[in-house]
């Protein structure tokens, strides 16, 4: 079995699990909306940035920015070179979202859900597990209700990490410009 | 769609920001004296909010970009951070004293509001000059 046809019975069958228990379904629609865990995810960021201790959060919080900027930079790139139809335009299954007409991979939901998961975890891994439940579940839901193949949320989860990593780098270099400016912000009681 | 996106972000950001006051210990930055009312306070807020946004209409469909999202939320947590700033200013002025010499930054606002700690702030900076 090559990697496509894998994917795609990776895909029936978790989409299978749907339209058997209706709570479910509704529990999974309303995860992969567009809105609830990118909410939750940014809610998260807002009141780590007030956690203690306060340097560490504050300097995760600014490499998931960073790192959510060059992972959406990194899927558009991706999109003007290749495109993947939609799940529900190739199979037949059980689709419990509207129909979005972008490239299926790779999946932006995914980039941005683990860019800022591994963004936080670089600088502050106790506080990040938060964000890998968000992430994973909003990845998870998109393959649910059939928008999404498994693939499409892997390579975005990696697009995410790798955003991540260079958002840690580019901190990296600049750590010095970077206390300065939190300092600042200490300054007038933002930090 | 977009006002009630920004409506739901700013009063989601509010229990956010009474929620991490109660758990850090910033008395300054809380609505309320008591931490279990801040609590219930962000409890109540946060629940409402998402509740009203997603029972109220179908948001399983086409409606914000990823940018007009990224924009809106910046908007709605800025004023949240303003309207808390300045709130909880307002109704622990009387209650809580200046600021400790050696606690800066967010620390500061253990002991003292906001408005307190930036006015003692350009004082001294005044004073320097």
């Amino acid at each position: 079995m090559g990697i496509a046809e894998a994917d795609q019975a990776l895909l029936l069958w978790f989409n299978g699990l749907s339209g058997h228990f209706r709570p479910l379904d509704f529990l999974m629609r309303g995860f992969a909306t567009d809105y609830l865990l990118p909410v939750s995810l940014a809610l998260s960021l807002l009141g780590l940035w007030f956690m203690s201790p306060r340097e560490r959060s504050q300097k995760a919080v600014i490499c998931a920015g960073i790192a959510l900027g060059l992972a959406n930079f990194f899927v558009k790139m991706m999109n003007l070179v290749y495109f993947r139809p939609r799940p529900f335009s190739e199979l037949e299954l059980n689709l419990l979202f509207y129909r979005p007409h972008d490239s299926s991979f790779p999946s932006n939901a995914a980039a941005v859900g683990f860019a800022f998961a591994v963004g936080v975890c670089l600088f502050y891994p106790k506080a990040s597990w938060v964000f890998f439940v968000l992430a994973s579940l909003f990845a998870l839901s998109r393959v649910y209700v059939g928008i999404h193949y498994p693939f499409d949320i892997l390579g975005g989860a990696a697009i995410g990490a790798l955003a991540a990593c260079i958002s840690w780098l580019i901190l990296k270099t600049f750590d010095r410009y970077l206390s300065r400016v939190l300092e600042l912000a200490r300054r007038f009681y933002l930090a | 769609m977009a006002l009630e996106y920004v409506a739901f972000t700013f009063f989601a950001c509010v229990a956010v920001l009474q929620f991490v006051a109660a758990r850090n210990d910033l008395r300054g930055l809380s609505f309320f004296r008591s931490r279990r009312a801040v609590y219930v306070f962000s409890g109540l807020v946060l629940s409402s909010s998402f509740a009203w946004f997603f029972l109220s209409e179908d948001r399983a469909r086409p409606g914000l970009e990823g940018l007009q999202q990224f924009l809106l939320f910046g908007v709605a947590a800025v004023m949240a951070v303003a309207v808390t700033f300045l709130l909880s200013s307002l109704l622990n002025g009387r209650r809580l004293g200046s600021p400790h010499q050696n606690l800066t930054g967010l620390d500061a606002l253990r002991e003292t509001t906001f408005l307190r700690a930036l006015r003692s702030a350009l004082k001294e900076g005044d004073g320097d000059s």
